[in-house]
C-alpha cells in the first residue's frame, strides 16, 4: 500500500508536471519560454513512469511473501529424499515418503512451484494438480484455483494498474469477479479508477479548457472528491490560479509585445519559476526594447541611406543576436543587391551593358534581378537591334533590317518602331529606286516615277525619271533599234538621236561597232571566199596525197616482197656461189685429172702417131716406089708408044708393071690410106685430145673465171644483200612515211573538208548579212594580187648565188677559178646557156 | 675485182648532203642516208676509192669539176617514162589545147626536170597529135636536167622496146622509128627513136634549178613534176615562185602526183591534184 | 683402061678451028682437078718431081731448070701458064718432059694418071668457055667413060716468044 501510495503520489506528481509540460509546450510555442520547463516536465514523466513500473514489482514482492507465507506453512524442509531401495519395505513408505516427500517435494516442488511462481506474483503456474493426488491436488488445485482466485482480481487490478499507471484510463472498471478482499479490492481499484477517472476527467476538462481552448477559467471540481483527491483537485486548480495570473499577465505583456507595444518592464516581485519569468519577461522587455532600439537605428541608417550601417550583434544573445545578425544580413541581403542593381544600373547609364545577372537572388531580389534582367536583355536587344540595322543599312547595304517592335514593351517599343519609321522612309525611297534600278538592270525599262515625294526624295525621282527617259531612248528606241536591226542582219542601222556624255560615246561606240561589223563582214566575205577554195585545194591536194600515199604504200609494199624475194634470191646467189666456187675448186681438180689423162692420152696417141708415122712412112716408101715404079710404068708405055709395035710386048710388061705399081700403089694407098685412117683417128684422138685439152684448158679457164666470177658474185650477193638491206631499211622509212604521210593526209583531207565546209557556212551566213555597197578590198575567189610582187620581191632577195663552201674539207682552197664553183661556169656548156637564152 | 662496201659515216653525211643542198638544192634528209651510201658508193667503186673521206678529197680537188657532175649524176634518180601521169596529159588534151587551136601565139613550154626525155617527147607527141602541123606554129619545149649524162641520153632519143610500153600503139608508130639490131645471142633487139620533126621540137639544156635563170618566158605550161619531193619547203617555195614569175597569165605549173603545195605559200590556183593555174 | 689403049686410030676430031685431032694414045695428068691430056709421042719421060733451081729474071710460069741426067731443062708450072693458082708440090707432082719445037722442057703437074687411048670418036672439039685454059692450048675434049680430059697441044702452050725466051735463057745457062 505503501508502494501504491507513492505510486500514486508519483502519479500526481506526473499529473502535475503533466500540464505543466503541456503548458510549457503552449509556451514555447508562443515563444516564451525556455526549454528548461520542458526538460523538468519531461524528466517528472519518466520518473512516474519509472514509480509504476516499480509498484509492479513490489506488489510482486508481496504475493511472494504470501508465498512465503506459504511454504512457511508446509513447514518443514525440503526432506531429503530417502533413497531406499525398492525392495525394502520401507520403500513404500519411504517411497511413500519419498513419495510423500517426493509428493511432498513435489507438492512442496509445485508448492514451492506455485509460491515461487506467487512468491514471483505468478498466478499461473506450470503444475498440473493432476500431478497430485488426494488432498495435495486438492490442496493444489485449491490452491491453484485459490491463486487463480486471487491472481485473476490481481490481475485484473494489476492490469487496470498497469493501465492507469499508463495511463490508459479508459474507465473501465475491474469486472472480475472477486470476494472478500479481493472484492474489496476490486470495489476500491474501480472507485480508485472512478477517482482517477474523475480527476483525469476534471483534469482533463482543466486541460482541454486550458490547453487547448486557451480559457484559464475552468476549475477542477474539487467537489467530487475527498481527501487528498479533493485537495488534488483544488490544488490543481491553485496551480491553474497561480499559473493563470501569471500567465494572463504573461499573456497580456505578451499581447502587447506581440501588438508591439513593448511593456515596462515587470516590477512586480515573484517567485520561484515566476520570478524567473518575470525576469525572463524583463530580460525579453530590454532586449526588445534594445533591439528595437537597434532595428530603428539600422532603419534610420538605412533609410538615410547609409546603407553600411549594421547592427551590433554582441549586445545580443540567442534569437536577439539572430535578429540582429539576420537584420544585418538582411541589410547585407538587401544592400548587396542593391548595390549590385546599382552597379549594374550605373553600367547600363554608362552604356556598358553587361551580361544579365546569374547570381541567385530569391523573392524580391529575384524580382529585382529579373526586372534589372530584363532591362539589360531590353537594352542589349535595343542595341542590338540598332546595331543589326545599323550595320545592315550602312555596311551591308540591306535595307529590309527592322527592329523587332515585339520584342519590347512601352517606350522601347515605341523606340524600335520609331526607328523603324526611320529606316522606312529612308528605305522606301530607295526601294523605289532601287526597284527602279532593278528592273533596268534586268532590262525593263519601267514607266516614269509618279508618286509624289518631298525634298531630297523628290530630286531624286526627276533624276530617275530622266535617266529611264534617255535609257528608254537609247536602249529602245535609238540605240536599242539599231543594235536590233544589226541583230536581224542589217548592219546598215545606225544610232541617230544625239546624247549627252557617256550615252552620246554609246551612241558613238554603237555605230562604230556596226560598220565596224559591217566592214568586217565585207572582208570576211571576201576572205571566206578565199577560205573555202583553198580549203578545196587542201581537200583534193590532201586526197590526191592520200590517195597517191596509199599508191605508194602498196607499191612499197610490193617493193619491199620483192626486195624480200631479191635478198632472198642473192643470199641464194651468194649460196650457190659459194657452191659454185667449190664445185669449181673441185672441177678444176677433175679438169687438172682430165688434163694428165690427156696428156697421158696425147703421149699415147702420138706413139700411136708416130708408129703410124713410121708405118706411114714405110708406106710412103712404099707408095714412091709404086709411083716410081709407075712413072717407070708410064716411061715404059711412053716409049712403047714410041716404040710403036716393037715397043707392044714391052707396053704389055709396061702395062703389067703399072697394073702391079697400081696395085702395090693401091694396096699402099689402101694401107695408107687405113693406116691415115688410123692416123686420122689417132690424129682425130690427138685432135680430140687437143680439143678436150683446149676444152679443158678452156674449163679449166672458165672455172678459174667462173670461180673468179663466183668470188664477185659472192662479193656482189654480198652488196646486194647489204644493199637490199638498205633498201629495205628505206623502204621500211618510206613505208612508215608513207602511212604517216597517208595518215596526215587524210587528216588534212578531213580537215580540209571540213574547213570548206566551215567557210562555206560562214559564207552562207555572210550572205545573209545586209551590207551597204562599198567595193571591197579584196577580190571575191581569187587570190590577193598584191601578194604576188612581194613574193616575187622576196624571192629575189632571197636568192643568193650557190657557194660552195669547201672549208669544211681541211684547208683546201676551193678548187675553182672565181668565188663560185658553179660547174656550169667551169665547164662551160655554151650550147646549154645558148639553148636557154631562147627561151 | 672488189667491191668496196664502205660505211657513210653522220658526219660524212652531213657534208655530202651540205654540199649537194648547195650545189643543186637537193634535200637529203637523214632518211636518205642509206640511198646516198649506195649512190657514192658506186662512185667509190668506179674510181677505187676505199673511202667516203678520199672521195671527199677527191671531189674538192677536182678542178674543172667534173666529179661534181659525176655525184649529181649519181644522186639523182631519174624514173621518168612516157605520159607519165596521164591525167595532166588528159587535162591539157581537154582544157588547154582546144584554146590553142584557134591561136597563132608562141607556145613555150618547159619541162624540168626532163631526165631522160620521156617527158618532153611526150608533151611534143601530144602537141603533134593535138595540134596537127606544128611546122606553122612557134612551139618550143625546153626541157632541162641538172645531169648531163641523162642529158645526153635525152638528147639521142633513142628508147628500149620496154620504155615505150606507155605509149599508145598509135603514137608509137606514128611518132617512133623503130630501130632492130642483134644481140650477142643473135636475138632481134626492137628500140624506138623519137622522129625528128618530133625531136626538133625540144631542146635540151643542162640548168640548175637552185642558180639563177636565164630564161625570161614566159611560159604556158611549165612541168616540174617529181622534182620537187627533193627540195626543202624553202626551196620549194622560192622555186614555185619562180615558176609563177615565168608562167604567163593563165599558164599552168604541173607538179608530181605525190607532190602538193599545200604547205608553201604560193599564189597559183589549184585545179586538180597536180596542176596549178596562173590566174 | 687398056680397053682404051687399044681403041683403033681414026676418031673424028671437029676441032674448032679445022683441026682435025687424031685419036691415040694420051699422057694424061691432072691440073687441079682437070684432067689434061697430051700426045704421048710429045712425052719423053715422066718424073717425080725434083728440086728445081729458079732462075731469076724469067717469066711466072718458069719454074727453073732441072738437071735430068746431065741435060738442063727448064720446067714451066703448067699451072701459072694456064693462070691457075700456083700450089704446093705433093709426093705426086711429077715434071713431064716433052719435046716441043726442039726444045725439051719440063711441065709441073699436080698428078700424072695414065697413058690413056683416045679414039679419035671421043674427041671433040674445045668449047670456047668453061675452062681457065684458052682454047688455043687445046687441041680437044676427050671423052672417056664419064671423064672428059682436056688434050693440050704443048706446042700452043707455050708462045713463040716465050719458046724464044726459053731458048734464049736455055742458051745462057748452057
Amino acid at each position: 500500500m505503501e508502494i501504491l501510495k507513492t505510486k500514486l503520489m508519483q502519479l500526481c506528481v506526473f499529473m502535475i508536471f503533466f500540464p505543466l509540460l503541456v503548458t510549457a509546450a503552449a509556451l514555447h510555442f508562443a515563444g516564451a519560454l525556455n526549454t528548461t520547463i520542458v526538460m523538468a516536465s519531461l524528466g517528472g514523466g519518466i520518473i512516474a513512469l519509472a514509480g509504476a513500473l516499480l509498484a509492479t514489482e513490489k506488489m510482486s514482492a508481496s504475493a511472494g511473501k504470501i508465498n512465503a507465507s506459504l511454504e512457511r506453512l508446509s513447514k518443514g524442509e525440503a526432506l531429503q529424499p530417502v533413497e531406499l531401495a525398492k525392495g525394502d519395505c520401507f520403500y513404500s513408505l519411504a517411497e511413500n515418503m519419498n513419495q510423500f516427500n517426493r509428493r511432498c517435494t513435489n507438492f512442496k516442488m509445485d508448492m514451492d512451484t506455485v509460491s515461487t511462481a506467487l512468491a514471483g506474483g505468478e498466478f499461473s503456474f506450470s503444475v498440473n494438480p493432476n500431478d497430485h493426488e488426494g488432498f495435495y491436488r486438492q490442496v493444489l488445485e485449491k490452491l491453484v484455483d485459490a491463486a487463480k482466485k486471487v491472481g485473476e482480481p490481481l490481475a485484473a487490478v494489476n492490469c487496470v494498474i498497469d493501465k492507469i499507471s499508463k495511463g490508459d484510463i479508459t474507465g473501465e472498471r475491474v469486472s472480475v469477479e472477486a470476494r472478500g478482499q479481493f472484492l474489496a479490492l476490486k470495489n476500491n481499484t474501480n472507485s480508485l479508477i472512478g477517482i482517477i477517472d474523475n480527476l483525469l476527467n476534471e483534469v482533463k476538462t482543466v486541460c482541454i479548457a486550458t490547453i487547448f481552448e486557451g480559457k484559464f477559467d475552468k476549475r477542477a471540481n474539487a467537489a467530487l472528491f475527498q481527501g487528498r483527491w479533493a485537495k488534488l483537485a483544488s490544488g490543481i486548480n491553485d496551480i491553474v490560479n497561480s499559473l493563470a495570473m501569471p500567465l494572463k499577465m504573461a499573456a497580456d505583456y505578451i499581447t502587447q509585445i506581440g501588438s508591439g507595444r513593448i511593456p515596462p518592464i515587470i516590477t512586480e516581485e515573484y517567485k520561484g519559476d515566476f520570478n524567473i519569468i518575470k525576469n525572463s519577461f524583463n530580460n525579453c522587455i530590454n532586449n526588445l526594447n534594445n533591439l528595437i532600439t537597434e532595428v530603428e537605428a539600422l532603419t534610420h541608417a538605412a533609410s538615410d541611406g547609409k546603407l553600411k550601417v549594421r547592427g551590433n550583434s554582441e549586445k545580443y544573445e540567442g534569437v536577439y543576436k539572430e535578429i540582429i545578425l539576420e537584420i544585418n544580413s538582411t541589410l547585407d541581403a538587401i544592400v548587396g543587391p542593391l548595390n549590385s542593381a546599382a552597379d549594374y544600373i550605373a553600367k547600363i547609364s554608362k552604356g556598358e551593358v553587361s551580361e544579365v545577372i546569374t547570381a541567385e537572388y530569391k523573392g524580391d531580389f529575384n524580382d529585382i534581378k529579373h526586372n534589372l534582367n530584363n532591362l539589360i536583355t531590353t537594352v542589349d536587344t535595343m542595341l542590338n537591334e540598332i546595331k543589326t540595322i545599323c550595320i545592315a543599312v550602312i555596311f551591308e547595304g540591306k535595307l529590309d533590317k527592322r527592329t523587332g517592335v515585339s520584342q519590347f514593351q512601352g517606350r522601347w517599343a515605341k523606340l524600335a518602331s520609331g526607328i523603324n519609321d526611320i529606316v522606312n522612309s529612308l528605305v522606301n525611297p530607295l526601294k523605289v529606286s532601287s526597284n527602279y534600278l532593278v528592273k533596268i538592270s534586268q532590262g525593263e525599262i519601267p514607266a516614269k516615277i509618279t508618286e509624289e515625294y518631298k525634298g531630297d526624295f523628290n530630286e531624286i525621282k526627276t533624276s530617275i525619271n530622266t535617266c529611264l527617259d534617255t535609257l528608254t531612248s537609247l536602249i529602245i528606241a535609238d540605240g536599242g533599234a539599231a543594235l536590233q536591226a544589226a541583230a536581224e542582219k542589217d548592219l546598215t542601222a545606225r544610232v541617230k538621236k544625239n546624247y549627252n556624255g557617256l550615252y552620246d560615246k554609246m551612241k558613238d561606240n554603237i555605230n562604230a561597232l556596226i560598220e565596224n561589223l559591217e566592214e568586217m563582214f565585207k572582208q570576211i566575205a571576201g576572205n571566206a571566199e578565199n577560205v573555202s577554195s583553198s580549203s578545196s585545194q587542201i581537200s583534193k591536194g590532201s586526197q590526191a596525197l592520200a590517195q597517191g600515199a596509199s599508191e605508194q604504200a602498196s607499191a612499197l609494199e610490193e617493193v619491199s616482197s620483192s626486195l624480200h624475194q631479191m635478198n632472198s634470191m642473192a643470199k641464194q646467189n651468194a649460196a650457190n656461189a659459194k657452191e659454185g666456187q667449190n664445185l669449181t675448186i673441185s672441177a678444176r681438180t677433175s679438169t687438172e685429172r682430165g688434163v694428165d689423162s690427156m696428156k697421158k692420152m696425147s703421149v699415147a696417141i702420138n706413139l700411136i702417131k708416130d708408129s703410124s708415122n713410121n708405118t706411114a712412112k714405110i708406106l710412103k716408101t712404099i707408095d714412091e716406089i709404086a709411083f716410081q715404079t709407075n712413072l717407070l710404068a708410064l716411061n715404059a708405055a711412053v716409049e712403047a708408044a714410041r716404040a710403036g709395035d716393037a715397043g707392044k710386048g714391052f707396053a704389055v710388061v709396061a702395062d703389067e708393071v703399072r697394073n702391079l705399081a697400081m696395085r702395090s700403089a693401091e694396096a699402099a694407098k689402101n694401107t695408107a690410106r687405113m693406116i691415115e685412117e688410123s692416123v686420122k683417128h689417132a690424129n682425130n684422138g690427138v685432135h680430140i685430145n687437143e680439143e678436150v685439152m683446149k676444152n679443158l684448158d678452156e674449163i679449166n679457164g672458165q672455172v678459174r673465171k667462173v670461180n673468179e666470177f663466183m668470188s664477185e658474185i659472192s662479193a656482189a650477193s654480198e652488196q646486194q644483200s647489204e644493199g637490199i638491206n638498205q633498201i629495205n631499211s628505206a623502204v621500211a622509212q618510206m613505208n612508215q612515211v608513207t602511212q604517216q604521210n597517208a595518215a596526215y593526209s587524210e587528216e588534212s583531207a578531213s580537215a580540209s573538208q571540213e574547213l570548206t565546209y566551215q567557210a562555206d557556212q560562214m559564207k552562207n551566213m555572210i550572205m545573209q548579212f545586209k551590207l551597204s555597197s562599198v567595193k571591197s578590198r579584196t577580190m571575191a575567189g581569187g587570190f590577193d594580187m598584191g601578194q604576188a610582187p612581194a613574193m616575187t620581191g622576196r624571192h629575189q632577195a632571197a636568192q643568193p648565188h650557190r657557194k660552195m663552201d669547201f672549208a669544211e674539207f681541211e684547208n683546201h682552197p676551193p678548187a675553182a677559178k672565181g668565188p663560185e664553183n658553179d660547174p656550169k661556169k667551169v665547164i662551160p656548156f655554151d650550147e646549154d646557156s645558148s639553148v636557154l637564152q631562147e627561151f | 675485182m672488189e667491191y668496196i662496201s664502205a660505211k657513210l659515216s653522220d658526219v660524212e653525211f652531213d657534208s655530202i648532203s651540205g654540199l649537194i643542198y648547195s650545189l643543186c638544192g637537193i634535200s637529203l634528209g637523214a632518211g636518205k642516208k642509206e640511198l646516198v651510201t649506195a649512190r657514192l658508193a658506186k662512185r667509190l667503186n668506179e674510181l677505187r676509192l676505199p673511202n667516203f673521206n678520199s672521195y671527199m678529197k677527191h671531189v674538192q680537188n677536182d678542178a674543172n669539176g667534173y666529179e661534181l657532175l659525176q655525184l649529181i649524176d649519181v644522186i639523182t634518180t631519174n624514173v621518168t617514162s612516157f605520159f607519165r601521169e596521164m591525167n595532166h596529159f588528159d587535162y591539157i588534151k581537154d582544157h588547154v589545147l582546144p584554146d590553142y587551136k584557134g591561136r597563132a601565139d608562141r607556145i613555150k613550154i618547159w619541162s624540168a626536170g626532163c631526165s631522160s626525155g620521156e617527158e618532153p617527147y611526150s608533151i611534143a607527141v601530144l602537141l603533134f597529135e593535138e595540134l596537127g602541123n606544128l611546122m606553122l606554129r612557134d612551139v618550143r619545149i625546153l626541157a632541162t636536167d641538172i645531169s648531163t649524162q641523162i642529158l645526153s641520153r635525152a638528147r639521142e632519143a633513142v628508147y628500149d622496146k620496154q620504155l615505150v610500153e606507155g605509149v599508145p600503139k598509135v603514137l608509137l608508130t606514128k611518132y617512133f622509128d623503130c630501130i632492130t639490131s642483134r644481140n650477142d645471142f643473135n636475138e632481134p633487139v626492137y628500140q624506138y627513136k623519137i622522129k625528128n620533126e618530133v625531136r626538133n621540137l625540144v631542146r635540151f639544156a643542162r640548168l640548175n634549178l637552185m642558180e639563177e635563170w636565164p630564161m625570161k618566158g614566159p611560159f604556158k605550161m611549165i612541168f616540174c613534176r617529181n622534182v620537187m619531193i627533193y627540195f626543202d619547203k624553202q626551196t620549194q617555195e622560192k622555186l614555185v615562185g619562180k615558176y609563177y614569175n615565168l608562167l604567163e597569165t593563165g599558164g599552168l605549173l604541173f607538179i608530181g602526183h605525190s607532190e602538193n603545195l599545200a604547205s608553201v605559200s604560193h599564189s597559183f590556183k589549184y585545179i586538180q591534184p597536180g596542176v596549178y593555174l596562173k590566174c | 683402061m687398056g680397053e682404051e689403049m687399044h681403041r683403033g686410030v681414026g676418031s673424028n676430031v671437029n676441032p674448032v678451028s679445022v683441026k682435025k685431032i687424031d685419036g691415040g694414045k694420051f699422057l694424061t695428068f691432072y691440073l687441079g682437078k682437070e684432067e689434061y691430056g697430051i700426045q704421048i709421042l710429045k712425052v719423053q719421060e715422066i718424073i717425080g718431081i725434083m728440086e728445081i733451081t729458079p732462075v731469076p729474071r724469067t717469066p711466072d710460069f718458069i719454074k727453073g731448070v732441072i738437071n735430068l741426067r746431065g741435060h738442063i731443062i727448064p720446067v714451066i708450072y703448067l699451072r701459072a701458064k694456064f693462070g691457075m693458082p700456083e700450089i704446093d708440090n705433093t709426093e705426086q707432082t711429077c715434071i713431064i718432059v716433052v719435046k716441043t719445037r726442039n726444045l725439051i722442057m719440063g711441065l709441073i703437074v699436080d698428078r700424072v694418071c695414065e697413058v690413056s687411048d683416045i679414039a679419035t670418036g671421043d674427041i671433040d672439039e674445045a668449047p670456047s668457055f668453061g675452062t681457065f685454059v684458052n682454047t688455043e692450048y687445046i687441041l680437044g675434049i676427050g671423052k672417056c667413060a664419064s671423064k672428059v680430059k682436056l688434050l693440050l697441044d704443048i706446042d700452043r702452050v707455050i708462045t713463040a716468044q716465050e719458046y724464044d725466051g726459053m731458048s734464049q735463057i736455055m742458051e745462057s745457062i748452057n
